[in-house]
């Protein structure tokens, strides 16, 4: 299930949170657990256990490492490398092995015949958040669960458990015992649920309706503004569609009395692609930080090795968007934009004004989802050169289309994705009446009305011929 | 202030939600939509299977889709934010300044080829004289009025290309000019994709001598206005009421030759009626089946009281069901099949060309260049 259907909105989501606020305290987790499960199993009835093993895999592990003796350092290591070899041979079997297989036939030439399994939903999200628990355990950063329903409503509770934030459980340890929602998270709860809804649904999806028509274009013929506006839309699509989902699974934290960490910063305002990162997909790249660059050896090892060690992990966090050539060079793209920032330009970006600098980053990360969006990197290539002017026609009738048809939308993201709403809000709430806070009701409602209007309309598919 | 303002909030999400939520629960469910004009899905069976194979859920939404609460009202409140957004094309269908048109995209040359070719082969088959109407739609006659930038197949010179293609032996008739030049007139609806009444009228009067007959003359032809709130196909793709209703209009020839007998065969049972206009149809969304009943049905048969013994056969799609009336003044018996509803088995046996001294195959240019089932006509003997 997704949040943003109407099943979701208007089924499951008011039953769970009813049986949820009725249960006693105890159960809760229990309720969690349970009705995780079911909103898992209604996209994916049979992965769910793939899905439940590996969490009760983990819970073991655990369990020996925590019962280990401190000094029994090969029983502990033996339990963490099972845990996470296990991890990450999920994630080779389902997600990769169509990938890995491709990738040998084609440079040996042998025939082996690819499984062609399809990619359980959350995979990558649930085996990263199982990962940091029981590396954390095995590191003594945490305690260990001894509940095990606890800890399964840790890894299939439904806010974060298709696509994300990726919640380390140390973040969370404390609130799995003891929450409490409250008026103040659960107005916040609202409020972040139906922005998110309001993203994903009014902005994403009709911003990407452009990206889809120039995505499925001829790259060679092209034109300059065709391209740039085609890949602006993507960039748009991606960021509210990917923000607004973390944004739905914050607040629905927040209804059952989580604080999950933030995931996105207006990312589209970053100074530097370092800038960047910090601010998009912030759970992923702690991730990656954390868990490979640091115990890499991080920047302690001198100037080769850091340079390598980034260029690793940006390669493999590439590579975690998906088993294609594409992303493991887009990653790559961004871990050598980041070194040269680091050993290079670094130095004198705050010399350069912000907006310059912002605008700069910005276009570079332009480019890095022309990586990350076209099939091949053939295509990637064609579509850098219609991007540069290299098919030799700025603009033509496509482009006047993407423009009548898209550039309203197109400016509204433009500007719902830097921080001026938040600074206009800020205005006027130093006026007499707090408009931002009076108009809040009516903006939940209008917002949730429009997008319901979206929803609906989607399945909205009126059939001529039939009865004609 | 500001807790009342959380609470508010807080209330107002539920309240939203859960109004939706009872509605669609305890509205009274339809299993036809007459505004989009299709049948309405039924709640899946829950069972082991249907939930391995994931048909429940895809079911259960489906029909939560289908069936939610004010849906149409929400579909019409997204249109209009569309339109205030500057998008002026809904699921493939392109606002004009007064009308709807749906552009043809797409075309597949192909197609267009082989169905040419299966008309070469049926009049070779056939002692019969063939005569080919394709008529184009409303985004053919007003191209002009589509900004560039919408994919639009040229109509006028595909549907002059395929005169040419046509065998000698076949007689192209060709509608294009005279309607462009009546583009002014009212002679498509602006919320359906239908030509009017009017329409066909020129289209036959421009033709017919082709086919060897004088045309009734519009002077000696009586308007009837039957219905004034006629809001078609194009409407039903969009849900947006901005144009004006559509009027349908009899025309009738004064003193001309009428039915005597109308005969539908439905595929299991055959409906009689002494009219070609079906009445009831002006009741429902779907008016311009009044016009010789709905176009899914295979075959329907007219007899006239024209004097001496003439016998057309029609091969053809909904644009001949406003068109065929005026042949009345021509034949005694006029057959009209619809090749959609007639399968490959069935079709030597329904269609013996010999029986008939004139056939005509008239198809509207969208049809024509996407159907796949003129393909039939090759294998008639």
């Amino acid at each position: 299930m997704v949040f943003s259907s109407l099943t979701f909105f208007c089924f499951y989501l008011p039953t769970v949170l009813g049986v949820y606020y009725i249960s006693p305290r105890k159960l809760k987790n229990f309720v969690l657990l349970v009705t995780g499960l079911i909103f898992y199993a209604w996209g994916e009835p049979r992965y769910v256990f793939v899905m439940i093993a590996s969490a009760f895999i983990d819970y073991i592990a655990g369990r020996i490492i925590a019962s280990s003796d401190e000094n029994d350092f090969r029983r502990r290591t033996a339990c963490l490398v099972i845990s996470v070899c296990m991890n990450l041979a999920l994630l080779g079997v389902f997600k990769y092995s169509s990938f890995i297989i491709g990738g040998i036939n084609e440079i040996f030439g042998t025939v082996f015949i690819d499984p062609k399994l399809p990619l359980p939903i959350g995979i990558s999200f649930y085996t990263f958040q199982s990962m940091s628990y029981t590396i954390d355990l095995y590191r003594g950063k945490i305690k260990v669960q001894k509940n095990i329903v606890d800890f399964m409503a840790y890894i299939t509770m439904f806010p974060q458990i298709v696509a994300g934030p990726i919640v380390t459980y140390d973040k969370i340890e404390g609130q799995l015992k003891d929450r409490s929602i409250g008026l103040d998270r659960m107005s916040d709860g609202v409020c972040r649920f139906v922005n998110g809804l309001g993203k994903k649904v009014l902005l994403a999806n009709n911003v990407g309706l452009l990206w889809e028509e120039v995505k499925a274009m001829n790259y060679s013929e092209l034109s300059l503004v065709t391209a740039w506006l085609g890949i602006i839309a993507f960039a748009f699509q991606i960021y509210f569609d990917f923000s607004g989902y973390s944004d739905m699974a914050i607040g629905l934290g927040k209804m059952l009395g989580f604080d999950f960490p933030e995931n996105f910063n207006y990312p589209y305002e970053a100074i530097s692609i370092t800038d960047f990162w910090r601010r998009w997909h912030i759970t992923l790249s702690s991730w990656f930080r954390d868990y490979l660059y640091i115990p890499l050896g991080g920047n302690r090892k001198g100037t080769a090795r850091t340079a390598f060690n980034l260029l690793v992990t940006w390669s493999l966090t590439g590579l975690w968007h998906g088993a294609s050539l594409n992303f493991i060079l887009w990653g790559a793209y961004f871990g050598i934009l980041i070194i040269i920032e680091k050993f290079i330009t670094g130095k004198y970006i705050a010399l350069i004004p912000k907006f310059p600098a912002k605008i700069l980053t910005f276009v570079l990360v332009l480019f890095g989802w022309v990586l990350f969006e076209t099939n091949t990197v053939m295509d990637s290539v064609d579509y850098f050169k219609a991007m540069l002017g290299l098919n030799g026609i700025i603009a033509d009738s496509t482009s006047l289309y993407a423009v009548v048809n898209y550039g309203i939308i197109l400016v509204v993201c433009a500007v719902g994705s830097t921080s001026f709403v938040k600074w206009a809000g800020k205005f006027f709430g130093k006026l007499k009446i707090d408009f931002t806070v009076v108009a809040k009701p009516f903006i939940i409602l209008g917002i949730m009305l429009l997008s319901l209007a979206y929803l609906v309309s989607d399945g909205y598919n009126p059939f001529l011929y039939f009865r004609f | 202030m500001d807790k009342i303002i959380k609470i508010i909030s807080i209330a107002v999400f539920f309240i939203t939600v859960l109004f939706f939520t009872v509605l669609t629960v305890i509205l009274p469910k339809f299993e036809f939509s007459e505004a989009e004009n299709r049948t309405l899905s039924q709640f899946p069976e829950l069972s082991f299977k249907s939930v391995y194979d994931e048909s429940f859920m895809n079911g259960a939404e489906t029909y939560v889709s289908d069936h939610f609460a004010f849906r149409t009202s929400l579909f019409s409140v997204k249109i209009n934010v569309d339109r205030l957004f500057g998008k002026n094309i809904v699921n493939g269908v392109l606002f004009l300044e007064d009308r709807f048109v749906m552009p043809v995209t797409d075309i597949d040359e192909n197609n267009i080829e082989r169905n040419v070719l299966s008309l070469n082969e049926f009049a070779k088959n056939t002692s019969v004289p063939v005569y080919v109407m394709i008529a184009p739609t409303s985004a053919g006659v007003y191209a002009s009025e589509i900004p560039s930038y919408y994919a639009n197949a040229d109509q006028r010179t595909i549907i002059e290309n395929i005169s040419y293609e046509l065998d000698n032996g076949i007689i192209a008739l060709n509608p294009f000019s005279i309607l462009s030049a009546s583009r002014d007139e009212y002679i498509y609806y602006r919320n359906d994709h239908h030509w009017t009444t009017y329409g066909a009228f020129i289209a036959y009067n421009a033709t017919i001598k082709l086919m060897g007959y004088n045309p009734v003359p519009f002077s000696n032809c009586d308007i009837e206005h039957v219905n004034s709130s006629f809001y078609g196909t194009l409407y039903s793709k969009t849900l947006y009421d901005g144009f004006r209703a559509d009027v349908i209009d009899n025309i009738h020839v004064k003193g001309g030759y009428s039915e005597e007998s109308v005969e539908i065969y439905t595929g299991t049972d055959t409906m009689k009626s002494e009219s070609m206009f079906f009445s009831h149809f002006l009741d429902l969304s779907d008016k311009y089946s009044y016009f010789l009943n709905r176009a899914l049905y295979p075959e329907v048969t007219i007899k006239t009281n024209y004097p001496e013994e003439n016998n057309l056969l029609v091969i053809k799609d909904s644009y001949a069901h406003c068109f065929v009336p005026f042949l009345v003044q021509h034949f005694s018996k006029i057959t009209m099949l619809d090749l959609r509803s007639i399968s490959v088995s069935q079709i030597e046996d329904i269609i013996n060309t010999e029986e008939f001294d004139q056939i005509l195959v008239l198809y509207n240019f969208e049809n024509f260049a996407t159907d796949i089932n003129i393909r039939k006509l090759s294998l008639v003997k």
